[in-house]
Parts: structure tokens; sequence; C-alpha cells
């Protein structure tokens, strides 16, 4: 994944201007939330660069020309060794802080702000924006990756400032000594620079082959190693198959690199020719020539040698912070597009007082990813108390059209009126208050069981109202188990005393979630497929007996549960093809009555058996 | 398998852990390992004499007065040595070390993967167990060059430690004194840093791990309604936000402990060790006289590395322990005896299957999962397996496949304990059955591929077409570009088609069909399917396997009728057996399950609503 991101970000270079405007866009988000940090980095920066410069050549010049002076005090040279101690005491000191305390507590600082915004733009987001995968990758990125990435870029700033500091002293110090010396050197290091771009080029080149390679490996690895395959593996002879796979792609890759060895032997050489031969004993055959000729003082010549190395390095490591910019802005970029985002599902102004009824009027709706409609020209009304039911087998378009009841998506073309006007004029926050849905795939959050049935912060004051919730959904048994009750923590996320329900209880908590919030709008999307018969008639009557003057929409392809509905509308293909009640429809003997009659086959000629 | 962590590693343990894998690293690719013990050993000399005993060298001479001729060809002759050096060790780089080291990686994916293999199904469904051992296991390569990189470290350590601590104490030995201050107090407060250091990461990695379970439900697709349709948000950003808060708490806490400790260390070493040398040093040039230029700028550069070097040894040794406390769990994996062992006898073709009074009860549960069963299968029969969500079902199944072995009683197969027959192979016990899970996996490979989980031998094409279409897969398999050819899942293929849930479960179903199994078992295959494509599954599959036994497990009791013996479970027992006639005459459990299925679809629908 880690490589495939590389690949990508080296693949779409950005123009500087752009890096450098995306760069800026999160630090901005770094000065808005956390104005210290910026200061600090810059403060460490210079502290940093000064260490560097300070320790590796300027002292050695002082100490050295302090020794070889004419007539030498050793009070001079143990005044110099006196003043670097008190830089080393001092500027460690800053630098402990900084490290242990203040970097790692702003970061969290602003880690918690970001996150902050970034939740609040997460949740505001189109369920839509999930069906697109790319969005969606982007998306997880910026909300697990954004902060520690402004984070990054400022570390990046504050050593590119260091660097730049003592690139600059250095250079400074050996002009003093001598021009040819820093002339060459920045021959040297713009040659190298120039091989390392080529060296890049090459490598780039390489792991575009490599890496299809190895995802290839990759993924037969994770195959044995996790559970979910070990079945397969054990009772198949799949484990041939993926043994055969992996050789092959070893294969490959080994050809690939044999490949290119030739190549990076090549460079490699050429970098170490520049860097030993020229750089490491050029210069310093140059320094000794001026020291034994008499040109520089021994201070010169030990500051001289020093810094050559030091140069060297700094550059480099220069070199290699600049190339993480563009990478920076790649990744801001997606951070700029999500907190960008607009999204499509826009909340009206009116307040929903009551739901008397919801009309779908010639509604489509096509998912943005694809092409083909997942439902068409649909119209149907539903009035306030009824009891509907929606049938139809897989991909009919059955939770599409929940989710559009929901206004989690909005229709591309038609419209859904509630109380005869147009959904969108209304409020999505109160609108959804009213209504409640439990999906085929709840979800148990690791919070307690009254926060689960809540769906929000509890407060004590709401006791009965859980407890009653929970009765109605025949959670009872299970409750008087718990020793803590409803304050029992679910799944073991955040305390080792959590409890892990099995899914009939689990389900059993969701529907809770509707009956707690007395809704006039409950949707059943599946809810009794991990039920067993006995607790699927059981809870069937429950929410029967509790909605009396509610209006209730089950969704279901088994048709025992869906009969007793006052409204059936059948499904198929993404169109409404038959509605009625169930006796109309089996009068019809339609597509219905077909399905109903192959559901019931086998149990009504084998109940008249006996 | 006992938990070693807790107990201290004696020195021989420790040697001989790491000793365990480097020697396996060297059996494979001797030439990859041992030619870099070559290189660091050689290096470390260089990089000592470039780094300080030549500048020493010069100007000692500078001093004596000697010429600048005499004191330039040892410099050279060194710098061409070392280029030479450097052309073989780029050599190494480009040639051997990738393709070597691709050999080694495949040697030990091969060999993890055989162990997975071989290891029961229990290693992976106890968590416990797979998070410890088999997790650590698939890690062996890091491990290994975790070892091969320390151990070369370490080369390097000793190597420019003695070289410049002869050097020192040839100039002067007291000055050994200066580099052994920062090592003692790096011993001596060493040990208390890694506590609290150990400490902090625990306490933060928990609180960090809760912070991104909240963070999770933000972005993860399974929460995205829940999250957009109640306030439940409200309670996950209050829990990510105490998390944050408690993580800063303590930074502020550890972070000041391990500050002032870093701070002692760093400053005793470069205040107490470099410049107390340096002062001494800069006491003997200038006052007593009795030490050289040259001498007093080497002590300088060399007191550091020597301390450096130690600090870094410590740091070495504490690599080797860690290595060797991961290395414990690899080792007792590697050597771990899977429970299910192969037996001597081939297994027939066919024959009755026999449970005699068989109970199971899972590693570290104190219940039975199963008990006292007794089921007889004879060849060719058609079974039903039903009851309630967690009553023994697919354990029984597991048993059946000897994924697990029963705790007590006995699995026959043609008159013979299941424990006697070989496992595997073409003889093997486990080639008589076809199996579907409810869980069954999709791999990344052709249709084809995924249907046959073996090699591909001639005339297969025909076998899997025929088997598709009995599953009802092969029309939507025929839309694809490339047939039964067309990889599946997006892994690493962006051409590869993904299938939905139900003909995901069509493709499984197939692989029962290719086999010539003599069992076929199938675990709910019909979960996904809507009723017609469940019926006409069912009608195929009795087609198709006149002659198999089949077993299988359902849910929705209208397929259990098609069974020529129904046993119903509960709680871990067999309660009731018998034909669908039978139970139901019998008018017990299995008899009130039918009805309340079957109720809605006979029953007049008033009946039900009241």
């Amino acid at each position: 994944m880690k490589m495939k991101k590389n690949e990508k970000a080296k693949k779409t270079r950005h123009p500087i201007s752009r890096i450098i405007k995306n760069n800026l866009y999160m630090l901005g988000f770094v000065a808005k939330y956390t104005p210290s940090y910026i200061f600090w980095t810059i403060v460490k920066g210079i502290v940093l660069g000064c260490i560097n410069s300070f320790v590796g050549v300027i002292f050695i010049k002082m100490l050295f020309d302090a020794i070889g002076a004419k007539n030498a005090q050793f009070k001079d040279a143990a005044s110099v060794i006196a003043v670097m101690a008190g830089f080393s005491l001092l500027t460690f000191l800053f630098y402990v802080w900084y490290g242990n305390l203040y970097d790692p507590k702003i970061r969290q600082t602003l880690h918690l702000k970001m996150q902050e915004a970034l939740f609040d733009k997460a949740r505001s987001l189109d369920l839509a924006c999930y069906d697109d995968p790319k969005f969606y990758n982007d998306f997880v990125w910026a909300i697990n990756e954004s902060d520690w990435r402004a984070s990054d870029i400022m570390e990046d700033v504050g050593n590119l400032i260091a660097r730049i500091i003592t690139t600059l002293t250095v250079i400074g110090v050996l002009l003093m000594i001598d021009i040819a010396v820093v002339i060459t050197i920045l021959a040297v290091v713009g040659l190298s620079a120039a091989i390392d771009l080529w060296r890049k080029k090459v490598k780039f080149k390489q792991n575009n082959e490599l890496v299809p390679e190895q995802r290839k490996a990759d993924y037969i690895t994770r195959v044995y190693s996790l559970p979910d395959y070990s079945k397969e593996i054990r009772l198949s002879h799949a484990g041939e198959l993926l043994v055969d796979g992996y050789t092959e792609t070893i294969e490959r890759q080994k050809s690939i690199r044999k490949r290119f060895g030739f190549i990076t032997f090549h460079i490699s050489n050429l970098i170490n020719m520049l860097n030993l031969l020229i750089f490491e004993a050029g210069i310093s055959i140059l320094l000794i020539y001026k020291l034994f000729s008499g040109d520089i003082l021994l201070g010169d010549f030990a500051a001289g040698s020093n810094a050559v190395w030091q140069l060297n390095w700094q550059i480099n490591t220069l070199v290699e912070i600049l190339v993480e910019f563009p990478e920076h802005s790649l990744y801001a970029e997606k951070f700029r597009t999500f907190m960008e985002y607009e999204p499509k599902v826009r909340s009206g102004k009116r307040k929903v007082d009551e739901i008397k009824s919801i009309e779908f009027k010639n509604v489509s709706f096509s998912y943005p990813s694809s092409e083909t409609e997942s439902l068409r020209n649909i119209d149907l009304t539903i009035n306030k108390g009824e009891k509907i039911a929606i049938v139809g087998y897989n991909g009919a378009g059955k939770t599409t059209l929940i989710k559009l009841l929901l206004r989690l998506y909005d229709p591309t073309e038609g419209e859904v009126k509630l109380n005869g006007e147009n959904l969108c004029e209304y409020e999505t926050e109160s609108y959804r208050e009213k209504t409640g849905a439990v999906f085929q795939d709840y979800q148990i959050f690791a919070a307690s069981i009254a926060e689960n049935v809540a769906a929000d912060i509890y407060d004590p004051a709401n006791k009965e109202k859980v407890l009653k919730a929970l009765h109605l959904s025949t959670f009872d048994g299970k409750l008087e188990s718990l020793e803590k009750g409803i304050d029992t923590p679910l799944t073991r996320e955040f305390s080792s005393e959590g409890v892990n329900l099995s899914g009939g209880e689990a389900q059993k908590v969701a529907i809770a979630r509707v009956f707690y919030r007395d809704c006039e709008l409950i949707i059943m999307d599946e809810p009794s497929s991990a039920l067993d018969p006995m607790a699927e008639y059981e809870l069937n009557q429950t929410i029967l007996n509790y909605a009396r003057d509610k209006t209730v929409i089950f969704i279901s392809h088994r048709l025992s549960t869906t009969r007793m509905a006052d409204r059936i509308y059948m499904f198929a293909g993404g169109c409404l093809i038959e509605n009625g009640s169930h006796d109309e429809l089996m009068k019809m003997k339609g597509e219905y009555a077909a399905m109903f009659e192959l559901q019931a086959e086998k149990y009504k000629n084998n109940q008249s058996e006996f | 398998m006992t938990t070693k962590k807790d107990k201290p590693q004696s020195l021989g343990h420790i040697i001989k852990n790491n000793w365990f894998l480097f020697r396996i690293a060297v059996r494979v690719t001797p030439a990859l390992i041992l030619l870099p013990v070559l290189k660091n050993i050689i290096f470390s000399i260089f990089s000592f004499l470039t780094g300080t005993y030549l500048l020493r060298c010069v100007i000692n001479g500078f001093q004596d007065g000697k010429s600048f001729s005499e004191m330039i060809v040892p410099v050279i002759c060194v710098c061409g040595a070392y280029f030479l050096c450097s052309l073989l060790s780029s050599a190494y780089d480009a040639f051997l070390e990738p393709v070597q080291k691709l050999k080694l990686s495949e040697h030990l994916k091969k060999m993890i993967f055989a162990k997975n293999e071989s290891v029961e199904l229990g290693c992976y469904e106890d968590k416990g167990f797979y998070d410890k051992y088999v997790k650590a296991a698939n890690n062996i390569e890091n491990r290994i060059w975790g070892v091969v990189n320390t151990v070369y470290n370490c080369l390097w350590i000793i190597m420019s430690f003695s070289l410049n601590t002869v050097f020192i104490i040839i100039i002067d030995p007291w000055l050994i004194v200066f580099a052994a201050i920062p090592v003692i107090a790096k011993f001596t407060l060493g040990e208390k840093r890694n506590k609290i250091q150990h400490e902090y990461d625990m306490k933060r990695q928990e609180e960090e791990r809760q912070r991104d379970y909240t963070r999770r439900t933000f972005y993860l697709n399974d929460f995205a309604k829940e999250m957009r349709l109640t306030n439940i948000y409200k309670v996950m950003f209050a829990r990510f936000n105490r998390s944050v808060k408690n993580i800063i708490a303590y930074i502020k806490e550890y972070g000041f402990k391990l500050g002032a400790v870093d701070y002692i260390t760093e400053e005793l070493y470069e205040v107490g060790a470099i410049m107390g040398a340096q002062l001494y040093s800069v006491y003997r040039t200038l006052v007593s006289g009795t030490m050289k230029y040259g001498d007093c700028l080497f002590i300088i550069t060399a007191i550091s590395e020597v301390s450096n070097t130690l600090m870094n040894g410590a740091q070495s040794f504490f690599a080797f322990h860690e290595n060797s406390l991961y290395i414990d769990t690899i080792r007792e994996y590697l050597e771990y005896e899977p429970k299910i062992k192969d037996g001597e006898f081939p297994a027939p073709k066919s024959g009755d299957i026999k449970l005699e009074n068989v109970c199971f009860r899972y590693a570290g549960q104190n219940a039975d999962v199963l008990k006292n069963v007794n089921i007889e299968i004879h060849n060719g029969e058609k079974i039903a397996l039903v009851g309630h969500n967690g009553a023994g079902k697919t354990t029984l199944v597991k048993l059946l496949l000897r994924l697990y072995d029963p705790t007590a009683g006995t699995i026959s197969f043609a008159d013979r304990d299941i424990r006697d027959y070989k496992l595997t192979g073409e003889e093997g016990y486990r080639e008589r059955f076809g199996t579907v899970f409810q869980d069954f996996r999709l791999f990344s490979m052709s249709v084809a591929d995924n249907v046959l989980l073996r090699r591909r031998r001639n005339g297969d094409e025909a076998v899997v077409e025929r088997a598709l279409k009995n599953s009802g897969a092969y029309d939507k398999v025929m839309t694809f570009e490339n047939g039964m050819d067309t990889v599946l899942t997006r892994e690493f293929d962006d051409k590869g088609e993904v299938l939905s849930g139900g003909e995901g479960q069509k493709v499984a179903i197939s692989r029962v069909f290719v086999k010539e199994s003599s069992v076929v078992i199938l675990d709910e295959p019909s979960s996904a399917l809507d009723p017609v494509a469940e019926y006409k599954m069912y009608e195929n599959m009795m087609n198709a396997c006149e002659n198999r036994s089949v077993i299988f497990i359902s849910h929705r009791l209208s397929s259990a009728v098609l069974a020529d013996r129904i046993y119903l479970l509960e709680n871990g027992e067999v309660i009731e057996e018998g034909s669908h006639h039978d139970l139901m005459q019998k008018c017990g459990k299995y008899a009130e399950m039918f009805t309340l299925q079957a109720r809605n679809y006979v029953a007049d629908g008033e009946e039900v609503r009241a």
C-alpha cells in the first residue's frame, strides 16, 4: 500500500508554485489551531543550525587557532572550551524540552483540533462519497494522516531552516580559508545531485516493474497468514496454486533486479568516484598542500577538514528534505479536496412537525459510479400509520429506496415529497429525528448499553426510557445477567470488562434504539436475517404491537414476514412492478404470487402430509 | 506454550536464539550474509584511517617539519585502496544482494506457508494463539534482518572501538577515563530510563488504541449510516477528546522524567567526556608540552567515537535481547507439533460416517459445544442439520472434516477411526469431502482456478463449465470478457471482476461440483441467495449428488424437507432425529419450528396479525 502511494506520488509531479501553495495551505491549519507551534519550530531550526555549525566547525577553528598561535596560552584555549561547555548546556536544555515535552504535546493538541474539524466534515459528507473508492481512500487518508502530515511538514520546515543556517555558516568559514575549496565543493555537490536524480529515475523505473509483483507476493503471504482463508487452504489444493504463484512472482522479481543490476552498479561507481576521489581525497590533499606551503594555519586546516565533511552532509540532507515537499503537496491536495468538498445533500430550513405522508414522484436514481439506474420512475405514497412491506430479489433496489427515504441520497430525477413538499426543503436533522431505522448491517458502538440505545450522550434521567426500550426489544433476559445493567460497556475496545454480545443480542440492542427514540417512521431493513424462526416471529409481533399508530416499513425477501403488511410493494430490477395487499397480489397471480408460491411450496406440501 | 516474556533471559539463551535465526540465513544464502561481515571489517578500518588517523599523522608530521611529498604518499594510497574496495562493495550491492535477498525471502516464506498449512485450524481460531504465534512467525523475515543487522552493527562497533582505544591508550591511557564517564552513566541511568519508557509506551499505546477506534467510527463505511442518522457521534467524540487529553497528560508526566535523564546523560557525554578530554589534552599540549597537535586533534574526535560506540554497544545488546523475546515465539511456533496428526491408512473412496458419543470443547472454554452426539450417515444419504444459532452445527462440520478432533468419542469413516487415515493428498481423508462454508473465501485468481482450487489438468474446462452451470453462476461468468479465465477481485488486477455476495456464493458452490468427493457438506450455502436461486441451487445439488452423501445446514426448514434424515441440535445435543415426516408426526421441537415458519405461508393472514 505504501509502495503504491509512493509510486502515485511520483507519477504526478506538481509545479513548484503549486507545491508551495499546497504546503502553505497545510501550514495555514497549523497556524490557525496552534500558532505557537510555528514560532517554536522556527526557533528550533535556528538552534539546531547553530549547534551543527558551532560544534563541528567554528569551535574547532577557535580551539586550534588558540592552540596553534605563536605564544599560545592554556588560559585562552581553556576559555574556548568553557564557552563550548556553556553553549552545549544551554542549547541541549532547549532541545530536550522541545523534543520530549513541547513537540509531542503540541502534536496532540493539533491532532485534537484538526480531528474535530475533520469529524464534522466527515459527518456532513454525502453517503455517496463512500461509493466512490478514490474519494473514499482519500477521505480515509485525510482523517487518518493529515494532521500527522501537517506535523511532518512542520518538522521538515524546522530542519530546512537548520540546514540552511549551517550550510551558510560553514561556507562562510570555508571562504575565509580558501575559495577554491568552496568552488570545488559546490561543483561536486551539483554533479552528485544530478547523478542522484538519475539514480532516482532508474529506481523509479525499477519500482514500477517491481510493485505489481510485490503486491502479488504480499497478497499470497496475507492469504496464508489470515484466519479467513485458513479453512479453504486446509480443505483444498489452493495452497499449490498459491505457492506456484509465489514462485513465479519471485522469479520475475529476480529477473527485474538482474536487469537493473548493471546500471545501478555504474551509477554507484560514479557517485563513489565523486565522493571518494574528488571530494574526500582531492580536497584533503589540497588542504594538506596549503598547510605545508604555509597558506593556511593549523586552526584553518583542522576546521577545514571537518567543514568539508559537514558541508557535504548538510547539502545532501538538505536535498533529501526538499524532495519531501512535493510529496507533502500531493497529500495536502487530498486534504484540501476533502475539506473543500461541498456536500450535495444539503439541509433545508423547514422544521418537521409531523410525518403525515411520504410520496415518491417519478423518482429515478443511479449511483455515481454506475451507469445503470438502480431505481427507475418510482411512484408511491406512504401515509401515516400504514404498515408497508417492500419486497423483491437481491439487487431490486429495496435498500436504495430506503436510503432515498432517509435522505442519505437525493434522487437523480423526480422528487421525494414529505407532507406534499419536497423533502429537500426540510431540515435534515429534524426529519431524521422523527425516523428510526434498523439496518441489516447495524453497528454496536464501543459505549455503554445505555449510550448504544440512546445513540446519544446518556442522561441518567432517561433510565426508565432506556429500560423500556430494551424491554420492548426483549433484551431483558440478557440484561438481568449483567451486573452493571445498562451501564455495562459493550465490546472490549475500551475496557476488559466490556461485553461482546452475540449476533441476536446485538440486534436487539440495535432495535431498542428505534423504540427509545419514539419516532413516527420506523424502517426495518431485513432486521430478522440473523434471527432464528422463533425469535423472528417474536420480533415481528413486538414491532407490530408497539407500532400500532406509527408508520412502519419492512424490507425483506422472506415473504412470510411481510404478508401482514397493509400494502406490499414488489420491486424488480429497480422498477416497482406490483403493489397491493397480500390478498390482492395473490389474486393478480403476478410475480409476487409466483415468488410466494415458490417459497411456500415446500412448507405447504409437507405440512399437509400430517 | 508458556509465556516467557516476563522471565529475564539468560545470556546463553539470548545468544542461542539469535544464532538460531542467523544460522538459517547463513545456510540459505551464505554469500548474502557473510560478505557484509568482511565489508564491515574493512570499511570500519578505512573509516578510522580517513576519519581520524591520517589527520593525526599529517598534523604531527607538519609539527615535526616533514615535507609535503612525504606526507601525501600514504594519503593517496589509502584513498586508492578505499576506492577499490567501494567498487567491490557496489558490485555486491548491485548484483548479489537484490537477487539473494529474494532467494532468502522465498525460502522463509515457503517455510512459513508450509507451517501455516500444517498446524490445525484451532491455532487460527484461537485469537490468543493466533496473535501471539502465527503473527510473530509470519514476521520472521523482518526478524532475521533485525538479527543480521545487529550483528553487523556490533562488528562495526567492536572494530571502531578497538582501533580508537588502542591509539588513545598509546597516546595516553588516562584518557580512557573520560570515555568511560558517559558509558557508566548510560548503564546506570539506562535501566531506569528503559523502565520509564516502557511504562510510558504501555499507557500511551492503550490510549492511542482507544483513540484510533473512535476515529475509525467516523470514517468506516459500516458506521456511516448510524453516525449520520443518530447523535451517537457525540458519544464517540467525547471519548476521542478524553483519550487525547489523557495522552497529553502522559506526555507531560513522562516527557519530563525522560527529558531529565536524557539531559544528564547527554551533558555527561558532551561536557564531561569530550570537553574534559579536550581540556586535558590541551593542558598536555600547551602547558606540559608532552602532546603533539595531531594527537590533540585525534583525541578530540576519537574520544567521542569511543563513547559513542560504547553506548551503541549497549543498544545492540538490548536489540539482541529484544530479538530474543520474539525469536522465542517464532521458535515455539516452528517447533509446534500440530495436534491433528496424520494417520497411516489411505482413506477409501466412500463409506459410511459414524459419530459415537462425540463431545467437543474449544480450548480454553469451560462448556462443551457438543455433547454425546451420535449420528450415522450412510453412503449416499442426504442429511440436514438444523437448529438455532450456536447449537453446534458448524462445529460438528469442523469435526467431520477433522479440522478439530473430538474431546471424547470417535468419528469413523468406512468403519475406521478417521484419526487413522492420512489427512491430505490423493488418498487423504479430507479429499473425500467437498465443502462450502458460510464464510467461504474467493481468491484473487481466475474463476476457473477458484472453482478447481488445484493445478489445472487437461479437460478441466468442461468440468468447470458444468460446475458453473450447476451452481447457476455460468451465465454471469460468461458476461465477463475473458469468461472463466477472468481474474476475480481487484487485488492486483484493475481489470479484475468483483462479484456480489450471491454471485460469489454460486462460484463457491461450484467447487463442490468439480471435486469428485463422496461427501458434500454445505454450511448454509444459500444465505445470500434469493428464494428462486436457492430453490434452483438445491434442485441441481440433489440431481448432481445422486450417489454422494450430502450434509447440509440450513436455517430455512423448507429445504430440510429434501433430506432423508434430519438432526435437530440444541445446545450441542441432538434432540430429535428422523425424516421430515417422522419428525412432524412426533410433534416435537422440529414440528413447532416448522409450523412457525410455515404459518405465514399457509395460515390465514388475519390469524397471524392478532
